[in-house]
């Protein structure tokens, strides 16, 4: 076995190559054995650097936290710390405090109410850091997604599958005020493509034949409408301004695969009849040939990168979380996002198709975020006590009622407009007027990492106009 | 002029060994050239290099060669900025490719010979090896042997106020 050479070179000489590194990795350094770290010179190079508060702001090392949080005014300890976390499986860090905590499971599924008691420690509500799925009472937070890529990282070291997050509803059953029954199924999985990680999310509604005349088309869009989320955007409450938002992040030339312009979610919606349920009898089948099911797929950015670690102040998470209630303000986020570098390295480099136009100098896409994030933090409570009126009017059978805090709503209203829909029902359309080419293998629900690849990278940028 | 260009010298490494090389080439080494300063008649005798041998020191006169037409090093210029950045030079990173043993062999002889330029790429090469690392990733690229009990290590990382136990 080899000797360690580098604990027997003299100490003018360990200081000549401390002299080439950033505090964090003389910190990492010392931290291999006691001989270094009882060291006092070295002690001293690495102290002073992780203490020493840097007094401009454009020299600190992570961009994008500079801006976020103006009160980090060194940024090697949270560097540090994140060496030492690759360590410690069971020490999860909090970059908002900037300490190690001990790992802990998140429940997944919980209400609305009960997230913000999951923070990652108690000096900094995290309630900004989520992806909320409220109907589904599905709620993610950023510690998901950072288990996640830790097991990733793990696991690739090991070569062994990836212990991911995978959440799976199994198909729901639900009354519809005695009239007639729907299922629904919610099915959420982290995908790595190319080095990024995505999540997609599939939300799919299905109505029987016999409920379909009973239901009506307005009601099953209105149930799609409470189930499906495209992303986490926040979505104005007034329906003309809907409906305008609708259009401008629907790609209407360009079939199925559409793009939300805010937070850059692809996302998929089909209508089908389904021929069957489950797999079934050959009698069976024939008696479920006609049943209508609404599905959506979305597919959201959360890293540019698993190969590194994932933070809260990373952009692509910025823009792909839940910005209800979050220590960062807006419009730092909208500056962060704009000096962002990883959150232009997307395939489209689709910052690029939203000129900077604004008085403020800020790309339009990015004050519009901004915009938005400032409206739900104001609409928060109006939502909370519309969905709750909502719930009721739907349980006691009023049937459709208007301000979905959900795209489906609308996709169904401009559903006529894409696909020149007259009238329903549905199933005289199909392979007509839906420019679909999902195989029968893609529309069973199959991982879809390639076909995700291959769209991601193939699809045109242009046709897509926010003005 | 010239023949100070074309003037050979000859040095005698640690274990003995006489290789002779140009003037030029070795007064990249500022131990060689205040020694020839020194002791005039250049070429003449043998220059030792005692704590060098024989195959390090042609590694060094290697690089002395393919460098030997630099500028000569700023006088503490650009200090800072020079010791910040890991940039190594392409040539110097082929160069560097070598086992543990010849690197560290290098960087102690760069710093016996004096030779800055040399001094700093051996150390950006190990700073290099170090960054992004965590302190086991570094014991293992080094094989040190950790000797801190988990207790030691926890016990660090509460005196720093680096971890919090809820």
């Amino acid at each position: 076995m080899e000797q360690n050479i580098l604990g027997e070179l003299p100490l003018e000489l360990i200081l000549e190559i401390s002299d080439h590194l950033p505090a964090h990795s003389v910190a990492s350094l010392s931290l291999t054995c006691q001989g270094f770290y009882t060291n006092a010179v070295i002690h001293r190079v690495w102290a002073r650097g992780l203490s020493r508060p840097e007094e401009d702001p454009s020299r600190l090392p992570i961009k994008s936290l500079a801006i976020l949080r103006p009160d980090v005014k060194n940024h090697e300890i949270l560097l540090l710390l994140k060496l030492l976390q690759k360590d410690l499986p069971r020490l999860s860090l909090c970059d908002l405090c900037q300490k190690l905590h001990p790992q802990r499971e998140v429940p997944v599924t919980m209400n609305r109410e009960s997230c913000p008691s999951w923070t990652p420690c108690s000096r900094h509500p995290s309630a900004g850091m989520w992806l909320h799925y409220d109907d589904w009472d599905v709620h993610l937070s950023s510690e998901h997604i950072q288990q996640f890529v830790r097991n990733y990282h793990e696991s690739s070291k090991s070569h062994t599958p990836t212990s991911g997050i995978h959440i799976d509803s199994k198909w729901e059953l639900h009354k519809y005020s005695d009239r007639a029954t729907w299922m629904r199924k919610l099915e959420i999985k982290f995908l790595v493509v190319g080095g990024r990680l995505i999540l997609h999310v599939c939300q799919r509604l299905m109505v029987i034949e016999d409920d379909i005349q009973s239901l009506g088309i307005h009601s099953i869009g209105s149930l799609a409408s409470r189930s499906f989320k495209v992303c986490q955007c926040p979505v104005d409450m007034s329906d003309a301004i809907y409906v305008e938002f609708m259009k401008q992040r629907c790609r209407l030339s360009q079939g199925y695969l559409q793009c939300c312009h805010i937070c850059f979610t692809r996302f998929a919606f089909n209508i089908h009849p389904r021929t069957m349920l489950y797999p079934a009898s050959s009698s069976e089948s024939a008696r479920y040939e006609h049943n209508l099911e609404l599905s959506l797929d979305t597919w959201t950015m959360l890293s540019v990168n698993v190969q590194s670690t994932f933070d809260t102040y990373d952009e692509v998470w910025l823009l792909a979380a839940s910005h209800s209630k979050t220590l960062y303000t807006p419009q730092r986020m909208a500056m962060a996002l704009q000096n962002s570098t990883s959150a232009k390295e997307d395939p489209y480099e689709r910052l690029r198709f939203f000129p900077s136009a604004s008085a403020s100098g800020l790309p339009s896409c990015l004050n519009l975020l901004a915009e938005r994030v400032a409206m739900k933090q104001r609409i928060a409570l109006d939502l909370r006590e519309d969905d709750r009126r909502q719930h009721d009017a739907i349980t006691c059978g009023k049937g459709v009622l208007t301000k979905q805090p959900t795209t489906w709503r609308i996709a169904l209203s401009t559903l006529r407009q894409i696909f020149h829909i007259s009238c329903f029902p549905l199933r005289c359309f199909r392979n007509k007027n839906i420019r679909t080419t999902f195989t029968k293998e893609q529309m069973e629900w199959k991982p879809l990492e390639s076909w995700v690849y291959h769209h991601w990278r193939q699809e045109p940028i242009d046709g897509l106009k926010l003005q | 002029m010239s023949s100070t260009d074309e003037q050979k010298i000859i040095l005698v490494s640690s274990d003995g060994v006489n290789i002779e090389t140009a003037r030029i080439i070795a007064e990249r080494s500022m131990l060689i050239k205040n020694m020839i300063d020194d002791l005039g008649n250049p070429g003449e005798e043998p220059i030792p290099i005692m704590n060098v041998s024989e195959a390090v020191l042609r590694k060094v006169l290697e690089w002395c060669d393919h460098h030997k037409k630099d500028a000569p090093p700023e006088k503490d210029e650009d200090a800072e900025s020079r010791k910040k950045t890991t940039d190594i030079e392409e040539w110097d990173q082929k160069f560097m490719q070598v086992d543990q043993e010849m690197l560290f062999e290098i960087i102690l002889a760069a710093n016996y010979m004096d030779i800055k330029a040399l001094l700093d790429v051996g150390c950006k090469t190990v700073a290099n090896m170090i960054k992004g690392k965590s302190p086991e990733e570094i014991r293992k690229t080094f094989n040190i042997q950790n000797d801190f009990t988990p207790e030691e290590e926890e016990q660090i990382r509460r005196e720093n106020e680096w971890a919090e136990d809820r």
